[in-house]
């Protein structure tokens, strides 16, 4: 019992360091993923050839190579082409640059889904190409993109143990540590694998009461009471 | 050189608001539309009737500009659509602002409906007001309330557009078209997408339209609303059209055997309530 008190007091900073760190980068790689996600995914839509092409061939590599491959690449190779990043650095922009291919997939393929009849009808009453977007195609697209995001949100989270291995001092990181100095590994990869589990359902919860409240209109039952 | 015909010709009448001058389309190398040529006037309503495939859709859609037309021309307001010269003369296609600003004269009703789900009914209807006419948003939703009261939906202004009945969705589409005020409303089979029973106060609506003089061009399959609303009906068969006449002469007399054939089967199915007793048990006997 003393011993595990002792783990708690030796390695709790360093734990705890390792969660703030995971959520932020989760959180910044996040932020960073959707946006330029979006702007690809508006690209891959609305864009000419001369857009397109460089912007499918950003999304073909970052889906089709591993993260650890890209991680790899640019904590290693980086520097011999005269980039010298920091792990954090590396970790964020990884992580974001990663998934910001899989968000222009779901902008594009929400962008497509609507129909062709609501465009036409906005093109019938003058709607100028800037409106039909802003007014008639982003509120839906941002709809219709709750769900695939969510699951893309989760995968980026659990990603993040990933960045460990660049020696990101995220949780993945300091547990794994932690396991090499104490010779525990069972019960500290389980409690990791909980955190995670933890905040996926979360995020999966929020993700849920999203879809719900902006796809109000999607559902034909009559409105409670508002 | 139109103008001028107009000038000397037909003197005293106002050039009229469409006219489709030999328009022809081709989608690949199928045509499927060949010189077709017809005017609406102010408050006429005009009817364009024929089998499905006919062109009858496309032709609409080639007025407000949906469809690009390869051949001929449509002046909406004497104003060609779609299409300016360049230097040399050669006709090229106009910039899409020129095409916007003439489409703000004709509103389109959509088969399917095609309103925005996301919006409530009042924004289907106000938007455009406010992001085309630059109308003031408070302006804009006490217009689209007027509208859509005349179209027997005030208690719908706050629900969705899923929400309603196919019958309620294609007024609150007569109503966005309305609150435009339009010189000219298209309607693409307004009425085809709809339980049989849903399409009579679609068509009440209509024909309250063509009462009050709204100028209105209606592909449809309903020859009794035709018949009875229109000022003109349009037969078209593979592109062409066949014969254009007042109802009374093209359902009733009509010179082209195809269009003979056509209503044929019309007046074959209205004839088994025409001709019978108005008895229930004969009635099902004949369905």
């Amino acid at each position: 019992m003393s011993a595990e008190l002792s783990l708690i007091t030796t390695y709790g900073p360093q734990l705890l360091e390792g969660f703030r760190l995971t959520v932020l980068i989760w959180l910044l790689g996040s932020a960073l993923a959707v946006t330029l996600g979006f702007v690809l995914g508006l690209a891959l839509s609305a864009g000419g050839p001369a857009l397109t092409l460089p912007v499918r061939a950003y999304v073909e590599f970052f889906r089709g190579t591993p993260l650890l491959a890209q991680l790899f690449l640019a904590y290693y190779g980086g520097p011999s082409i005269g980039i010298t990043l920091d792990a954090f650095t590396v970790g964020l922009c990884g992580l974001g640059l990663y998934g910001a291919a899989y968000f222009a997939e779901i902008f594009r393929a929400g962008f497509a889904s609507i129909p062709a009849g609501q465009l036409e009808a906005a093109r019938s009453f003058s709607l100028s190409r800037r409106a039909r977007i802003r007014y008639i195609i982003l509120p839906q697209l941002l709809v219709l993109a709750v769900p695939a995001s969510t699951n893309l949100l989760i995968i980026l989270l659990k990603d993040t143990a990933i960045l460990s291995i660049v020696t990101v001092p995220e949780l993945t990181f300091q547990v794994t540590g932690m396991t090499l100095e104490t010779f525990t590994f069972v019960e500290p990869f389980a409690a990791l694998a909980a955190f995670y589990w933890a905040l996926t359902e979360l995020v999966a919860f929020l993700g849920r009461r999203a879809e719900l409240r902006l796809g109000v209109y999607l559902r034909p039952e009559m409105r409670g009471a508002e | 050189m139109r103008e001028g015909m107009a000038g000397a010709g037909q003197s005293l009448e106002a050039p009229p608001l469409i006219e489709v001058a030999n328009v022809s389309k081709w989608f690949g190398a199928h045509r499927v539309l060949s010189a077709v040529s017809f005017a609406v006037r102010r408050s006429e309503v005009v009817c364009i009737i024929g089998p499905s495939g006919s062109g009858k859709s496309t032709l609409l859609r080639c007025i407000n500009f949906l469809e690009e037309y390869q051949e001929g021309d449509v002046y909406v307001r004497g104003k060609l659509i779609g299409y300016a010269s360049d230097a040399l003369g050669r006709r090229i296609r106009d910039k899409e602002r020129n095409v916007e600003r003439l489409r703000r004269d004709i509103a389109m009703v959509f088969q399917q409906f095609n309103l925005w789900p996301h919006m409530t009914v009042l924004d289907n209807v106000a938007q455009p007001l406010i992001l085309v006419h630059r109308k003031r948003p408070r302006e804009a939703r006490e217009l689209a309330r007027q509208v859509l009261e005349k179209v027997g939906l005030a208690a719908k202004i706050d629900e969705y557009p899923l929400r309603l009945s196919g019958g309620q969705q294609q007024r609150v589409g007569i109503a966005r078209a309305l609150a435009v005020e339009p010189a000219v409303i298209l309607f693409d089979e307004p009425t085809s997408s709809l339980d049989p029973e849903l399409i009579g106060e679609v068509l009440q609506v209509m024909k309250e339209l063509a009462r009050e003089g709204m100028t209105m061009v209606i592909v449809t399959h309903e020859m009794h609303f035709a018949a009875e609303v229109a000022d003109r009906v349009i037969f078209l068969d593979h592109g062409v059209k066949v014969e254009e006449g007042p109802p009374k002469e093209l359902f009733f007399s009509p010179k082209s055997e195809r269009t003979r054939r056509f209503l044929e089967t019309w007046v074959e199915r209205n004839s088994l309530f025409l001709d019978r007793p108005a008895g229930g048990a004969q009635m099902n006997s004949v369905v």
